[in-house]
């Protein structure tokens, strides 16, 4: 039940600071502005459908928008000693880990969907060929949601025993972005390789392992 | 855990690197008893509160509430427990309002005692008016006030206030006094500490001194002024053209005597002396010597006096 409750108390704070007005609204529009954009740079895309811009941008950023995101402003609120007021309740430390991690990731997946749904109902409308495309949109929006579980656990992870914003961001971002590639491994070794299943292993196992070794530390730790 | 909260601190010691915070604390506070707790700048009060509260989960030593270790989960302690730290922020979104729903209902309130609790809270501390702001728009002294309301919003049991006064104007300071005592008055235990120490000194049943880390005084206001040995002070003032003041260096009980403008003079006692005795015998010294007294007073140390005399230092 303490779950819930700060897991709604978070998701009302990303909408009442705008968050989930600059996920939702914000991830949608940057990456159809990509998907009219980029081929005047790079012409090899102009036959791309918005569909699997939408997924493969959403893949590289994904990751480290999580992880800033979430660390940054975890480092911030415990700074302003945020967590103290909540502690000397009948909470435990892991509900507010949980819930901030939980948060964090449904504002991500839903911004994810948005964007997605956007791109399909586009090219839709435009007649591109999506279809055509469908298996690299899921493998990629599968990658990307493992991805953003792992770097938002790491962002917890981080958040919790950095001091400083500045440096969270740092770390997090290079840690956002190896993380993205943890799933991609087998195709180092073999292109034909099908990432999804490992995409979904490491997703639950590096994000549970993350979120347990949080816990355990913050437990065990003097706010 | 009933309204009636005691708590026991027994041997309490907490270390950072090398750095002693608490050495072997050890303290009672009894049910419904205001306790203040009065020391300088890194004496170890806010690490004492903050074991109490479960912030500080490693630390050597038992704290006990109402015969319950804080450690052990089922002391229930979380439930009855109200607590204002030195210094908390609140997300830059968040209102009033939002501050103690929030909080409220962590401590366990429904939304229907919510409805009612909040605007008895927020009229008892007087932010009725800025129920829908947010809190990071409010002064420093609002704020105090939205952290003292989150502290009692639940009725709690047992009110930990970690420098409840700082940053509040004299007269919401005396609203405080008046709320902290008056939640005494129904039972609920209060352990306080302040800077401001004649605050403590209004309000406090008792008050323990704590210098370095150190436990070195636990008592009533007067039981202080006596361990501490500061002395009463007589003032004498004399109307204009009077004899003078006789000579009460040598006499029994005063330590010496001290000469200020316009005809006043502080006959400073020793603390053994006998206070009555002593004022009976200056009188008498008076009447004889033939001055013309315009005033005379005994002043008690106050215990901002004491505390100085004590941890030799500005609190």
């Amino acid at each position: 039940m303490t779950v819930g409750l700060l897991y709604a108390d978070e998701m009302r704070g990303f909408y009442k600071s705008y968050v989930m007005l600059a996920l939702w609204v914000g991830l949608p529009a940057l990456t159809i502005a990509i998907h009219f954009l980029q081929p005047l740079i790079e012409p090899a895309m102009r036959d791309w459908s918005l569909s699997y811009v939408v997924s493969i941008t959403i893949a590289g950023i994904g990751g480290p928008l999580a992880s800033v995101s979430l660390s940054a402003s975890i480092v911030s609120e415990r700074n302003q000693k945020v967590y103290e007021l909540f502690l000397i309740r009948p909470v435990r430390r892991s509900s507010l880990i949980l819930a901030k991690f939980a948060a964090t990731y449904t504002c991500l997946v839903v911004a994810t969907v948005i964007s997605l749904a956007s791109g399909m109902v586009i090219d839709s409308w435009l007649g591109a060929p999506f279809e055509s495309l469908w298996n690299e949109i899921v493998t990629s929006v599968v990658v990307t949601l493992s991805a953003m579980a792992m770097a938002c656990a790491g962002a917890v992870l981080i958040g919790m025993f950095v001091s400083s914003v500045a440096l969270a961001s740092i770390v997090s971002i290079f840690g956002g972005e190896i993380l993205i590639l943890v799933p991609m491994l087998p195709n180092y070794f073999d292109p034909s390789a099908d990432p999804v299943p490992l995409a979904i292993v490491s997703g639950l196992v590096i994000t549970s392992l993350f979120l347990v070794l949080t816990i355990y530390l913050f437990n065990h730790r003097q706010i | 855990m009933s309204k009636s909260i005691s708590v026991k601190f027994d041997g309490v010691s907490k270390r950072y690197g090398d750095v002693v915070a608490l050495d072997q604390v050890s303290f009672e506070i009894g049910a419904g008893e205001v306790f203040g707790y009065i020391g300088p700048n890194g004496a170890g009060k806010t690490t004492t509160m903050k074991i109490l509260v479960g912030l500080i989960p490693s630390f050597g030593g038992s704290v006990f509430v109402n015969g319950h270790d804080v450690r052990a989960k089922e002391s229930g302690l979380h439930r009855v427990l109200g607590y204002l730290p030195q210094e908390a922020g609140f997300q830059e979104w968040r209102t009033v309002d939002s501050v103690l729903r929030t909080l409220g209902r962590l401590s366990g309130l429904s939304q229907q005692e919510l409805n009612e609790r909040i605007p008895q809270v927020l009229d008892l501390t007087r932010l009725s008016d800025v129920r829908y702001k947010r809190v990071v728009h409010l002064s420093g002294g609002t704020i105090q006030k939205v952290r003292l309301a989150q502290a009692i919003l639940h009725d709690p049991g047992l009110i930990v206030l970690d420098e409840p006064m700082s940053e509040l104007d004299p007269e919401t300071r005396h609203q405080v006094r008046v709320m902290i005592r008056d939640m005494a008055n129904k039972g609920t235990t209060v352990f306080l500490s302040s800077h401001i120490l004649s605050d403590v000194q209004d309000i406090a049943d008792r008050i323990g001194v704590l210098n370095h880390g150190h436990m070195l005084k636990v008592g009533t206001p007067d039981e202080l002024q006596s361990h501490f040995q500061v002395g009463n002070v007589v003032e004498v003032i004399l109307n204009r053209g009077s004899h003078p003041l006789p000579s009460f260096e040598s006499v029994d009980g005063i330590e010496r005597v001290e000469e200020m403008a316009s005809n006043r003079t502080l006959i400073h006692m020793t603390h053994q002396s006998n206070v009555d005795a002593t004022m009976g015998l200056i009188l008498r010294m008076l009447v004889q010597s033939g001055c013309q007294v315009r005033n005379l007073n005994l002043i008690r140390p106050s215990l901002e006096e004491v505390y100085l005399r004590f941890v030799g230092g500005e609190p």
